[in-house]
């Protein structure tokens, strides 16, 4: 992991591209070059996203903020093949993406629809594995994820029998034992109460620590986005692209207290806070960012 | 136990009380189409007890548990497939209207044509009627689900055996279960229908026979046995359903 260890932050405008090639140089996991995605409309098309381009190195913590409705969702899921962009190019470990890939985990932020009620959480890791994996690396791997994310007690419980923030560890788990190089998550603890998502935010960092996975998030929650990132992406602009990138400079062990006390936190809070607030002014509607 | 017995209590004082007026209305009576009810009930136990049960009961109920489970697995089945590609579901869409608006009923004749008057035809009726509410249940069940169970099918590189076995069929199963019940007490009709043409046994040619040989209190027996039966099949029914969707969240179950 690379971390800057100057205080200052470089915040520079994403609209340049990248003139080298990608070549799945393990420097870089991810690479996006100027995706672009349209919707369809009743006349015509609506470009969403224009000319997106930033990277992501292995095990770094990437979080992504901007206006709602400027297309968070819409990069992430072009990210997890879920959506072909219309135009450009995302590369996940060197090869270019052409739908879902083993490469990319996923973790829904709707953990009650994103888990299968029916099975037990144990069963709920397997699923991904159950066609990649014999039976005892597939338990090995489920027991592991399950013990990672401190549910080893309850993998005979149905997901519905969990507290929400039980079950979006649940989620998280199943990502974690997908095994994956990359780990997208949309939103992941906006329905769970403060002090859970407090300790789910922890657990994400020790989940990247130990797995040395690569994460990108998409939060409406700046003091979270500060608090996970090594680097900050704000989308902005309509169509919307990367409008800055900010490294945060706190090293990969955090402290929900001492870490969200330090200076540099107020001050990466307020530059991100702007630039939302600029970026959904010039959106011509009021941003949903807290 | 105390409360499994008030909720008898409360689902049979109805039945009971019905049974009791009729018991007293029709004690003594002499109309021909309405004998005692005492005189029927003995009927019951000595045609029922169990000669008719093994020559008429046994190949009927044979007949209907055949019908009724092709229609399941047939109305799954296919269900599962229109409901996951929505193409070729508004490829048929119109031609299943227009299957489903026909009764089993009409098809009768056609059946007998075809098929003779054998136990298939009657097989092939009672599917034929029974298979729609499991099959239109079903498709709309798998064509509902979320929209994040099938990004979870893709993101997670699921293969198809799974996406059919272990997400979509277990996630429909709530509603082909409430679709499987309908086609039940389908089955039950139709098999009682389709043995009213051409039947050397089952118990609606009983019925019919005994209403011909102008043998009432006979053809009231066999009426009470068919209702009998087809309460205790719901009876089945529903434990076999409470015992499927048992991992089930509580408010998904049934009702
Ligand atoms: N399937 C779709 N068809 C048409 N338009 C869509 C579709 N999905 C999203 N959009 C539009 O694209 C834009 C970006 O949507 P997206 O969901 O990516 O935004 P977002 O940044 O994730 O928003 P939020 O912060 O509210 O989650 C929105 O204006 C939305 O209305
Ligand atoms: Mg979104």
């Amino acid at each position: 992991m690379t971390i800057t260890g100057s205080n200052e932050m470089s915040t520079h405008t994403g609209a340049s591209v990248n003139p080298e090639p990608a070549t799945g140089t393990p420097e870089k996991l991810v690479t996006i070059r100027d995706v672009g995605h349209d919707y369809p409309t009743r006349d015509g098309h609506r470009t969403v996203l224009d000319k997106v381009s930033f990277d992501v190195k292995p095990g770094e913590f990437v979080c992504i903020v901007g206006p709602s409705g400027v297309g968070k969702t819409t990069i992430l899921r072009c990210i997890a093949g879920l959506q072909p962009s219309t135009r450009g190019e995302v590369r996940v470990n060197g090869g270019v993406l052409k739908g879902p890939s083993s490469d990319v985990g996923l973790v829904f932020q709707d953990y009650s629809r994103s888990l299968m009620p029916w099975m037990t959480v144990a069963d709920n890791v397997a699923l991904p594995l159950r066609t990649r994996l014999d039976r005892t690396e597939r338990e090995r791997r489920v027991t592991a994820a399950l013990n990672e994310v401190g549910l080893d007690q309850h993998t005979g419980s149905k997901p519905w029998q969990l507290s929400g923030g039980m079950q979006q560890r649940v989620a998280i788990a199943r990502a974690l034992a997908f095994g994956a190089p990359l780990l997208l998550m949309d939103e992941p603890f906006a329905s769970v109460d403060a002090q859970t998502r407090a300790e789910l935010e922890d657990l994400s960092l020790r989940v990247r620590d130990d797995s040395g996975q690569a994460v990108i998030l998409i939060t409406h929650d700046i003091d979270e986005s500060i608090y996970l990132a090594d680097r900050i992406i704000v989308l902005g602009g309509s169509p919307a692209s990367v409008i800055a990138e900010l490294e945060v400079p706190f090293g990969p062990h955090r402290d929900q207290i001492t870490t969200k006390s330090l200076p540099e936190f107020g001050e990466l809070r307020k530059a991100v806070h702007t630039l939302i607030q600029d970026a959904s002014r010039s959106m011509g509607q009021k941003g949903a960012t807290k | 136990m105390i409360r499994s017995a008030r909720g008898a209590l409360l689902q049979l004082w109805l039945p009971i009380l019905l049974i009791g007026l009729w018991w007293i209305t029709s004690t003594g009576s002499t109309s021909l189409y309405f004998p005692a009810l005492s005189d029927i009930l003995d009927a019951v136990g000595q045609l029922w007890l169990f000669e008719h049960a093994v020559s008429d009961l046994l190949p009927s109920m044979r007949n209907m548990l055949t019908g009724f489970l092709l229609a399941v697995v047939i109305g799954v089945i296919a269900g599962l497939i229109l409901g996951s590609l929505p193409r070729l579901l508004d490829a048929v869409e119109p031609e299943l209207e227009l299957a489903r608006a026909l009764p089993a009923v009409a098809i009768l004749p056609i059946a007998i044509l075809v098929l003779g008057l054998g136990d298939n035809m009657r097989v092939f009726v009672i599917t034929l009627g029974a298979v729609w509410p499991v099959l239109l249940n079903t498709t709309a069940a798998v064509r509902g689900i979320d929209p994040t169970v099938r990004d979870v099918e893709s993101a997670f590189g699921i293969d198809t055996v799974s996406r059919y076995l272990r997400v979509r069929l277990p996630a429909a199963l709530p509603q082909i279960l409430a679709g499987a019940r309908v086609s039940l007490y389908i089955s039950i009709a139709l098999l009682v229908i389709s043995e009213m043409q051409g039947a050397g046994q089952g118990i609606g040619h009983f019925i019919l026979a005994s209403q011909r040989n102008y043998a009432v209190v006979d053809m009231w027996s066999g009426v009470i046995v068919l209702g009998v039966i087809g309460y205790l099949l719901q009876l089945a029914f529903r434990a076999g359903e409470a015992a499927l969707l048992r991992n089930y969240p509580p408010q998904r179950t049934g009702k």
